[in-house]
């Protein structure tokens, strides 16, 4: 009488768990001690600011039919000068006044009443007059900004935005008022 | 017939299954947002707050990273001191630049056309004429397609400037 065979009994595969989820719990551990979020960063477009022009050292050197370099870069119809005086018993620079320059002539803005508001009054009253200024241009993205090389590059950035609101998408920057010298 | 002491009590076995699923759902999430390589962006520049930022541009190739401390020190990949004086500022442009084109030229761009964009992060506190000076310099050196970064107001989106 043949034997029947017993049927092997089936293989059942136990994953150990714990070990893996003790690996995971260090790798998580890890990633969590290392993670950082940072700040969101945008960027800002901007015309390349004009080279020094090389100055001529004799009237005869000079060419009336050849573009002055700022006008090839970036023939903005705004210039937007920004003069710094140091602050009150500080080594600090903050705006003095704005001076809008365009084709019609110069304005200098008003710089309100009070001391301690006085550099937002006098971004607000920029932002109120390039949006003024913008529909009598032919040239409505460019503006050239000229500003004191003493002030905070954070406050360079607001001036920015400023005329980034007036919807000038061109911001060029020409050479700071206190540094450029005087044609001879 | 004898039993073991604990023949009859009752075992709590948890469930280990939906626990390792969290666990790895996490895992995955930071092994994705984790970032070892920040060696280009310097965490002592803080940047200024600007609300007509627009997101970065992600799909830029060749990129220089430039970081302007609140003294007005040049930091760049590679180097383990600052650039600090125009003239090496204005050097280390200009070779860079060169490099640029030598290896467009190489990869067999007849033109030697350098679409590098320089991407300038500066902070908020330095003087304007420090970044004056280099925005003329990478100018002088011959690169076109420059940035400036700063921080997102809020940490929002923002679309181009209107």
């Amino acid at each position: 009488m043949a034997r029947r065979h017993k049927a092997e009994p089936s293989l059942e595969v136990e994953l150990p768990i714990t070990p893996m989820l003790d690996m995971a719990f260090q790798l998580l551990a890890f990633f969590i001690l290392t993670y950082r979020p940072s700040d969101l960063e945008g960027h800002l477009d901007l015309s390349l600011p004009a080279a020094g022009e090389a100055r001529a050292q004799a009237a005869a050197q000079v060419d009336p039919q050849q573009l002055a370099d700022v006008e090839v870069e970036l023939p903005a119809e705004v210039t937007v000068v920004v003069r710094a005086r140091s602050e009150e018993g500080t080594r600090n620079y903050v705006i003095d006044k704005i001076v809008v320059r365009q084709r019609t002539g110069e304005v200098t803005l008003d710089e309100g009443k009070d001391a301690s508001q006085r550099e937002r009054h006098l971004l607000a009253e920029l932002s109120k007059h390039l949006r003024k200024a913008r529909d009598d241009l032919t040239n409505q993205n460019d503006v050239t900004l000229e500003v004191d090389s003493r002030l905070r590059y954070a406050l360079v950035v607001q001036l920015m935005d400023v005329c980034a609101k007036a919807k000038f998408l061109n911001i060029g920057f020409g050479p700071p008022p206190d540094l450029s010298t005087a044609v001879p | 017939m004898a039993h073991g002491p604990d023949y009859g009590a009752i075992k709590a076995e948890p469930n280990m299954t939906p626990l390792l699923d969290l666990v790895l759902q996490l895992l995955m999430f930071f092994v994705m947002t984790v970032n070892f390589v920040s060696a280009e962006t310097r965490d002592d520049v803080k940047l200024p707050v600007s609300q007509s930022a627009r997101p970065m541009d992600r799909s830029l190739d060749k990129v220089l990273m430039l970081n302007m401390d609140a003294r007005g020190q040049l930091w760049v990949l590679g180097r383990d001191q600052p650039l600090t004086n125009p003239g090496e500022i204005s050097y280390f442009l200009r070779r860079e630049f060169n490099d640029s084109q030598l290896f467009a030229q190489a990869r067999g761009d007849k033109s030697g056309a350098v679409r590098t964009a320089v991407i300038i992060r500066a902070d908020q506190d330095v003087k304007y004429d420090k970044v004056y000076q280099l925005l003329r310099a990478c100018k002088e050196a011959g690169y076109k397609n420059l940035q400036l970064r700063a921080t997102i107001r809020g940490g929002e989106q923002h679309g181009p400037a209107s």
